[in-house]
């Protein structure tokens, strides 16, 4: 993506912001560079944006990744499910108003404007008027849970969303009752292009939308939700085990009246403050801002692989300024073009021979 | 990985191994060779494993009246030897599916196929036998118990013993066969799936050497979640199981067998190397050869180091050397992409772990060939990754005991390094289950007659019968 609402984003004007980035980084975020001078790299060193050294995701888990310190700055928390460490990692952003802007650009561009037009790709149906009812299945942003995603949402809802946009559940789960009740209170009589009323994008992850399902089919219930509303889940192509995206929004959405083209899947990370987004079913292509360029590596060299080939994600989001712009994922993925297909989490190594880690050796012993 | 080498062999001299051999066995004769999700072996039918198994029983008790002791070890060390001969079309083959299966250099497997060897020789063989029974007689009939005239003893293995492979070590499964053959018992084996290769080579190398012990020893694969009937017929008709490998495939077992089956398990175990406050000149290129020898993959490999009286960091800086050398010797380990994302998550966790107070070092080559993650913090937590070494710095001496004591009975052997103190980490390690305590640099290769997990490897398949003849 050369170019972003008439901006230049060529690949000299990314490697000129990354290398200032890099060297911003480099001075103020102390492990960082303690990180990148073991590796014999500085900013006098590197020319291209992918020689900048990118710190694996294991990194957050142990210390604070961070340029500046300031009195309203968030802080996140990433899930702690990594194998081999039950550890939760921190991300630090020291500049929430970075984070908002780039958030809030992508998601219009990317979910309420994709293709350059109304709320809706799709052209037979009516453009809907002003903004969407945003409705999130994720609980508010709780400081002491430090969610990203959560605040993400909640950023959306107030600053995209509608008045009465909300998120419809709590760290004791989904309302559900809250959630059907708004389905019947949006959905008007159907006609072929759904009812005119205002457009809903109901914002979860694949498990919520596959818990939601699981209750609709038990009910029998379905509506037809006014034109142009969305799904948009996250989380579900990571792999969580014996979560099928495809089986969960093939059912989903016929009984919302939607259809593949109204469901958009978003790839985001704790220690990003960019995301990428696709639309359909199955894997979608992931694409996202151009301050926000990802490699597919080798796991063992970390040398990029050409488009089409499998590996694992390498991003560099430029909205990372207060803490680090290159991020070295154990996610999988392939390139296409400047998006991504996003393959699952790199599971975690197998057992070798007959040599388990401590941890398992010590679990045995206790159950043994 | 696995790839297929039948155009590497010639075939004017011999054609490409199957990896079952299957006496008794009807069915096709072309194995599904070379496409990753295909079976290695035919899937047996109830009737077809119950073929095998009578014909592996027939054979194993005629070879009882009809082989000696003595020409049952020539013919098995003979046959056995031939895998590590590269000048041998069957040891050819053997290295062939170590790299392609195992992704290992040829100078790598051919030095564990040597190593391993080092117990396959008549003598190590006999050896092995005479330190477990005395005499090896008593394989072969009843003999007087010494001063006790008209008492006579005489051991005998069941006429089948299943065994079930975990396949890490390339060479282990064949040395279990041939123990369970110098017990006379007829073997009915599954390969483990990373390397189904060598037993059926040796398999074959038997059946070439003599007939009848070939038929006495059948080999084959399925898939490691699976439970076909060839497990459950021959679960059925064996005298005795042994399975290695985890929790999994013990309990895999277990359900299969009678209840009255004997069961001997070799389970996960680690090895653990010590250096003591007086080794500060130990060599540790001697340590590197311990960890590359198997690619790390047995269960003597030492994967955790303590070093006592340091801080483990200089012995890491000495470390770097060594293995950076023995790796570059070896060539890079294979590798699949999960275990290069394991190890830079374990090597990036020690780093920045220690950025605050430098208490952490990680020296590692840019290819993931060898890793050191020095702590100089006591600990022992370490994960089974590619050539890596956990390193931790103990104060003293008597900090070791609490160390370890977690992990008792699940620590194979100790490799020691220095003096100071070795007496009392052998009463420790005695204390801890610990079947090995050798000096670093011989922990990969333990002597034929070493007691694997505390107990003996041939006494454990016999059964005694006493005979006191009134005459």
């Amino acid at each position: 993506m050369s170019s972003w609402k008439g901006e230049d984003w060529s690949e000299d004007k990314f490697t000129t912001l990354a290398q200032q980035i890099f060297a911003f980084q480099f001075e103020y975020c102390t492990p960082y560079r303690n990180y990148c001078s073991v590796r014999g790299v500085s900013p006098r060193s590197v020319h291209d944006w992918r020689r900048i050294p990118p710190v694996p995701t294991e990194a957050f888990r142990h210390v604070e990744l961070r340029t500046t310190s300031t009195p309203g700055e968030l802080r996140f928390r990433t899930s702690g499910t990594t194998r081999g460490s039950s550890l939760r990692g921190t991300h630090i952003v020291p500049d929430p108003e970075l984070y908002r802007a780039s958030l809030r650009a992508a998601f219009r561009r990317f979910v309420l404007e994709p293709r350059g037009g109304g709320l809706d790709g799709s052209r037979r149906q009516r453009p809907a008027p002003g903004a969407p009812l945003l409705i999130s299945l994720v609980p508010p942003f709780d400081p002491a849970d430090g969610s990203s995603l959560s605040w993400m949402l909640d950023d959306l809802i107030r600053s995209v969303g509608r008045p009465g946009s909300r998120s419809i559940a709590s760290p004791e789960g989904i309302e559900w009752k809250a959630l059907f009740t708004l389905c019947d209170e949006v959905s008007g009589p159907a006609d072929d292009a759904g009812p005119a009323g205002t457009p809903v994008v109901l914002l979860g992850t694949t498990l919520a939308f596959d818990a939601w399902l699981d209750r609709l089919v038990a009910s029998d219930m379905s509506w037809r939700l006014p034109a142009g509303s969305l799904l948009m889940d996250t989380g579900g192509a990571k792999g969580r085990e014996g979560l099928d995206r495809d089986a969960v929004f093939g059912r989903l959405l016929p009984r919302l009246g939607l259809d593949p083209s109204h469901l958009v899947n978003e790839f985001g990370m704790t220690e990003l403050l960019s995301q990428r987004y696709g639309r359909g079913t199955g894997r979608p292509t992931l694409t996202g801002p151009p301050w926000l360029r990802t490699l597919v590596v080798d796991p063992v060299s970390l040398e990029p692989r050409p488009d089409g080939s499998e590996g694992i994600l390498c991003h560099f989001d430029l909205a990372n300024l207060g803490s680090v712009m290159g991020v070295l994922t154990e996610d999988r993925g392939i390139r296409i073009g400047t998006g991504i297909r996003l393959l699952g989490r790199t599971p975690g190594a197998p057992p070798r021979g007959c040599s388990l880690a401590t941890s398992e050796l010590l679990r045995a012993t206790e159950t043994g | 990985m696995s790839e297929d080498i039948r155009g590497k062999l010639d075939p004017e001299r011999i054609p490409a191994t199957p990896a079952w051999h299957l006496p008794g066995y009807d069915g096709i004769d072309d194995p599904p060779e070379g496409k990753p999700d295909q079976p290695l072996a035919p899937a047996l039918t109830e009737r077809e494993a119950t073929a095998v198994a009578e014909t592996v029983r027939a054979a194993a008790l005629r070879a009882r009246d009809e082989l000696s002791f003595k020409q049952v070890v020539r013919h098995v060390s003979r046959a056995a030897m031939r895998l590590a001969d590269p000048g041998d079309p069957l040891g050819g083959e053997a290295e062939l599916r170590l790299k392609s299966g195992l992704g290992w250099s040829e100078l790598a497997a051919r030095e564990s196929l040597r190593g391993m060897a080092r117990e396959w020789t008549e003598d190590a063989l006999t050896s092995l036998v005479r330190s477990e029974l005395g005499d090896p007689l008593y394989l072969e009939r009843f003999v007087e118990v010494a001063g006790q005239p008209g008492r006579y003893r005489r051991a005998t293995g069941p006429p089948l013993i299943l065994q079930i492979h975990a396949g890490n070590v390339p060479g282990v499964p064949v040395s279990a066969a041939i123990l369970a053959l110098l017990a006379r018992s007829g073997v009915l084996a599954k390969s483990g799936s990373d390397e189904p290769w060598m037993l059926p080579l040796f398999a074959r190398a038997l059946a070439d050497e003599n007939a009848l012990l070939g038929s006495a020893l059948a080999v084959t694969s399925w898939p490691g979640n699976q439970q076909p009937p060839a497990l459950r017929i021959w679960a059925k008709e064996s005298g005795k199981a042994i399975v290695y490998g985890g929790e999994e495939a013990v309990r895999a077992l277990r359900g299969r067998l009678p209840p009255d089956t004997e069961m001997i398990v070799y389970g996960p175990r680690i090895g653990v190397a010590v250096f003591l406050s007086d080794a500060a000149e130990a060599d540790p290129g001697r340590l590197a050869k311990d960890v590359l020898a198997y690619d790390q993959r047995g269960c003597v490999s030492p994967r955790l180091v303590l070093e006592v009286g340091s801080n483990s960091l200089e012995l890491a800086r000495r470390l770097e050397r060594e293995l950076s050398k023995e790796a570059g010797r070896l060539g890079p380990p294979p590798m699949t992409d999960e275990e290069a994302v394991a190890v830079r998550r374990a090597r990036t966790a020690c780093e920045f772990e220690g950025m605050k107070d430098g208490s952490t070092l990680v020296l590692g080559s840019s290819d993931l060939a060898w890793t050191v993650l020095a702590r100089s913090r006591p600990g022992v937590s370490s994960e089974a990754l590619p050539r890596t070494i956990w390193l931790y710095g103990v104060r003293e001496n008597d900090d070791l005991g609490p160390l370890l004591r977690p992990l008792a009975g699940r620590i194979q052997a100790i490799g020691v390094a220095g003096r100071d103190g070795a007496s009392g980490l052998a009463e420790l390690a005695a204390s801890l289950g610990v079947s090995r305590v050798c000096p670093v640099g011989s922990m990969a290769w333990p002597p034929t007659d070493w007691r694997q997990e505390g107990r003996h490897r041939l006494l454990p398949l016999l059964d005694w019968t006493e005979w006191e003849n009134q005459d």
